[in-house]
């Protein structure tokens, strides 16, 4: 099994502001990692770095085998590499076809505008968005902003995928949905997947390995048993009541 | 609706576009023709300069404002660069103006990519204010060398156009005829470099750029190669027709060819039309141009009040412009509104 | 030419008293900016007319200076509230061009009508030539007072941004303005006053600007860059900032028009602004 994504020794600090402190991980082919921790562990800076938008103050970014420090994010996805935003960053005064038209124009493939246009539509209809095809992106709400960020994301068929909280603000039926759809989208694309996640159940259900992070420093990495076994994880937790509690939830739905 | 009759609505829009487009350069040249036998014509051969002078800074500007989403409020200091440029070569080396063209748009390009170099890096109304700035400061300069003819500008002699002639006009009295012709060649350049822009991935890269840089850089378009190629290519026009105009009034002028006020009216015919679509360039510029004309002839001293209040109302009633807000009416004029 | 200390000490006098000045203009600029997120293009305008305002009073109705100063400035109070109401509230929130856009078109309106009223013939208003010597420098007294003024003025806003109700009010509105109306603060009120009080602030340095030089309509394009590139240099909506900023523009600006010449003086101007907007477009300064 080869490996996609190599994070080793990474730090980054803005300011006087720790973010990341030595983080190293290895994901392999075909794997999804979940990367969870509490707020200001430092997720989505990782994320950064690993785009190209940050350039690390120290370490080594490798992917797909190749060392990729200090590349910029552009080159980064043109090697595969796609990814959502915490705060969705939809082309606004695009529509919603026009979006992910856009994105498939500058993947990889070389296609015809007939049959770039016929893969955006085959993208839509994957995730349900058919119907608002040719709405404005700036007119959707929240959980189809969430779907449009996938498809985008996924329009580039890109060999890994980063997904940074495509869940939070979801009620539980989208969840699921969105769950289902990139569970699918893994087979039929051959995807790695790397996700940040808050909502615990989904991460804990749908994650091959888990990753930590907390305070700029990876905590703990295991099967998701494991991390849900460790007390570290749960203490680390107990600053964010509100996670901890989903944890607690879970260690006892094991239990029973 | 299915890829392929999306795909034949765009095409069918393309279509649209060709023919007004077309439409548009033949009737000029058709009237540019015609006022060389008719005496007649000669007041709209000169309205029609003055229209296309303005529409060659709004053809370059659309591509950065209108596609690409940055505010260039002091384009004008391409059209100024321009300008100067054709008229040091044509004043101190007596070189002809359309050799002096076209190092005019090559100074100018090559001045994008400096200027951008520097003023790119800012977002917002950030790089508005530093492309003011750039402007007030190439005016500065160019009123202070001495080289450049300083506050006094630069003129050249009756004695210099002597070479010049077209259907039996020649000298200085060929001077307004060849520049017609001149300008609307220079139109036809910008219309053709927009459609290029509105229709390629290149301008498909800018269009998400407008929208989101960061996600524009995500999906893997080199976000400063695309907007820097996309401001050398805003310089192209407005410096043929600062060089065209340089020649046509024989006298080059800090404030009137790096001058704010022509920035302005060239912002104000991109938003009115439409910012970022080829028909809005059109027709932005002909109602800016046509309300101008009328006010500026009834009522010549009102004209800076009557401006404000065009681009306040703008701002406030229709920023997308009348193109724009028409593509919002419906899918199909979406598809159709090029 | 020799340049003697007795110059640059003259220069460096002059640039920290004009300095003040086009400090407090910035202000006006940054409050705005830093409150509305607009950048107030009739910024340049709204100085010219204020210059205008004092001229027309003192030198055509012969009314005392201090009452032409003190009825300018009011009447740039009033013009605020207006121009809120007319030409920012409803492009508040929308794209950047917008505002950019609604508030430069106001500026031509005023523009316009300078022009339409007064041409564009310098106009110089005649003040007391009372000089005294600051090291070795002959200074103008109105200008020693117009400075002192304008710093007055900027601290006076520092204390209102940071010592009372209204600034608290400002300050949320800045951070949530949803948060701040769920808490019960009047969000456009706030919005309307910040605005009128960076026109005040354009107004109040205008005025004092106009017992110092001579102006046409078109002198505020050259405010208004200026205010750019002090707001640049001191930080957004730090009145403080802004008053440091001002002196070391106004530094910059003396000292070249000493050692190369007057009309070179606004390049330096340009040059600093994108320097800073290339170097650190955040500013000097932290927000205080």
């Amino acid at each position: 099994m080869s490996v996609v994504l190599r994070v080793e020794n990474v730090y980054k600090s803005f300011g006087g502001v720790k973010a990341l402190e030595g983080v190293s991980m290895t994901v392999n082919e075909g794997m999804i990692l979940g990367l969870i921790g509490p707020n200001g562990a430092g997720k989505t800076t990782l994320f950064n770095v690993i785009t190209g938008y940050y350039k690390p103050d120290k370490g080594r970014v490798e992917l797909f085998g190749r060392d990729v420090t200090g590349w910029p994010t552009h080159k980064i996805a043109q090697l595969g590499v796609a990814r959502t935003f915490q705060i969705p960053k939809p082309f606004p005064d695009l529509t919603v076809f026009e979006n992910v038209l856009v994105s498939i124009k500058f993947s990889s493939r070389k296609l015809s505008e007939q049959e770039a246009a016929e893969e955006a539509k085959r993208i839509l209809e994957f995730l349900g968005l058919d119907s608002h095809a040719h709405m404005l992106a700036s007119q959707l709400n929240v959980a189809l902003e969430k779907r449009l960020e996938l498809a985008r994301a996924l329009a580039r068929q890109p060999r890994l995928l980063l997904l940074d909280e495509v869940l939070a603000g979801l009620n539980p039926s989208e969840v699921a949905y969105m769950l289902e759809k990139i569970k699918r989208a893994k087979q039929e694309f051959g995807l790695t997947i790397v996700m940040i996640e808050h909502v615990m159940h989904a991460v804990m259900n749908i994650a091959d390995r888990i990753v930590v992070l907390h305070l700029g420093k990876k905590l703990a990495e295991g099967t998701p048993e494991e991390i849900a076994r460790d007390p570290r994880v749960i203490e680390a937790y107990l600053g964010d009541p509100k996670l901890a509690l989903a944890f607690v939830e879970r260690l006892s739905s094991k239990k029973r | 609706m299915e890829a392929k009759n999306i795909l034949r609505e765009l095409a069918r829009g393309r279509m649209i576009t060709n023919i007004t487009v077309a439409a548009i350069i033949l009737a000029l040249l058709t009237i540019g023709i015609g006022s060389l036998y008719s005496e007649t014509l000669s007041y709209y051969r000169e309205t029609l300069s003055t229209f296309m002078m303005l529409f060659s800074v709004v053809l370059g500007l659309n591509i950065i404002l209108g596609y690409t989403g940055y505010v260039s409020f002091g384009h004008a200091v391409f059209f100024g660069i321009g300008g100067y440029t054709a008229m040091v070569l044509m004043y101190y080396y007596g070189v002809n103006v359309y050799l002096a063209m076209i190092i005019a748009a090559l100074a100018a390009m090559a001045a994008a990519q400096a200027i951008g170099f520097i003023v790119l890096r800012l977002r917002g109304a950030y790089f508005a204010i530093a492309t003011i700035a750039v402007l007030e400061a190439f005016r500065v300069i160019v009123s202070n060398v001495e080289y450049l003819g300083g506050s006094e500008g630069l003129q050249l002699e009756a004695s210099y156009y002597t070479g010049y002639s077209i259907a039996g006009y020649r000298g200085q009295m060929s001077v307004h005829y060849i520049a017609y012709f001149l300008l609307l060649g220079t139109v036809t350049l910008g219309l053709l470099l927009n459609l290029y822009v509105s229709r390629s991935q290149f301008g498909a890269g800018l269009r998400a750029i407008r929208e989101d840089e960061d996600a524009a850089e995500a999906i893997g378009i080199n976000t400063w190669k695309f907007k820097t190629l996309a401001y050398v290519l805003s310089s192209i026009t407005p410096a043929l027709a600062g060089a065209i105009i340089a020649w046509k009034r024989n006298i080059v002028l800090p404030e009137e060819f790096f001058s704010l006020t022509l920035s302005i009216e060239s912002i104000i015919s991109v938003m009115l039309g439409g910012a970022g679509t080829v028909l809005g360039t059109v027709t932005g510029t002909a109602i800016y141009h046509t309300v101008k004309t009328i006010f500026l002839t009834s009522f010549p001293s009102l004209h800076l009040i009557i401006f404000g209040i065009t681009i306040a109302f703008i701002a406030e009633v229709l920023p997308m412009g009348i193109i724009g807000w028409l593509r919002l009416m419906s899918t199909r004029l979406r598809f159709l509104l090029e | 030419m020799v340049v003697s200390p007795e110059l640059i000490m003259g220069g460096l006098v002059s640039g920290i008293i004009i300095g003040s000045l086009y400090g407090l203009a910035a202000l006006g600029l940054s409050i705005i900016w830093g409150v509305l997120k607009v950048v107030n293009l009739s910024h340049g305008a709204l100085i010219a007319l204020s210059m205008y305002l004092v001229y027309t009073l003192s030198v055509m109705y012969g009314v005392p200076l201090p009452v032409a100063l003190l009825a300018s400035i009011l009447t740039g109070f009033l013009l605020g509230i207006a121009a809120y109401y007319l030409f920012v509230h409803r492009v508040l929130g929308g794209p950047e061009l917008a505002s950019l856009l609604s508030t430069f078109g106001f500026g031509l309106i005023i523009l316009g009508i300078l022009e339409l009223a007064f041409g564009g013939i310098a106009r110089t208003i005649p003040v007391s030539q009372h000089v005294i010597e600051v090291g070795h420098a002959p200074i103008m007294l109105v200008q020693i007072i117009g400075a002192i003024i304008a710093v007055a003025v900027a601290v006076g806003a520092y204390l209102l941004l940071y010592r009372t109700w209204f600034g608290r009010a400002v300050r949320a509105v800045v951070m949530n303005a949803e948060a701040s109306a769920l808490m019960g603060v009047n969000v456009v009120r706030v919005l309307a006053l910040s605005f009128t009080l960076g026109v005040l602030f354009a107004v109040t340095a205008g005025s004092l600007l106009s017992l110092a030089y001579s102006f046409t309509p078109e002198t505020g394009t050259k405010y208004e860059l200026y205010s750019f590139t002090i707001v640049v240099l001191g930080g957004l909506g730090n009145p403080l900032g802004s008053l440091v900023g001002g002196i070391i523009l106004g530094i910059a600006e003396q000292l070249t028009s000493v050692i190369v010449s007057g009309s070179w003086g606004p390049l330096v101007a340009f040059l600093i602004l994108l320097v800073m907007l290339i170097v650190r477009p955040t500013g000097l300064f932290a927000k205080l």
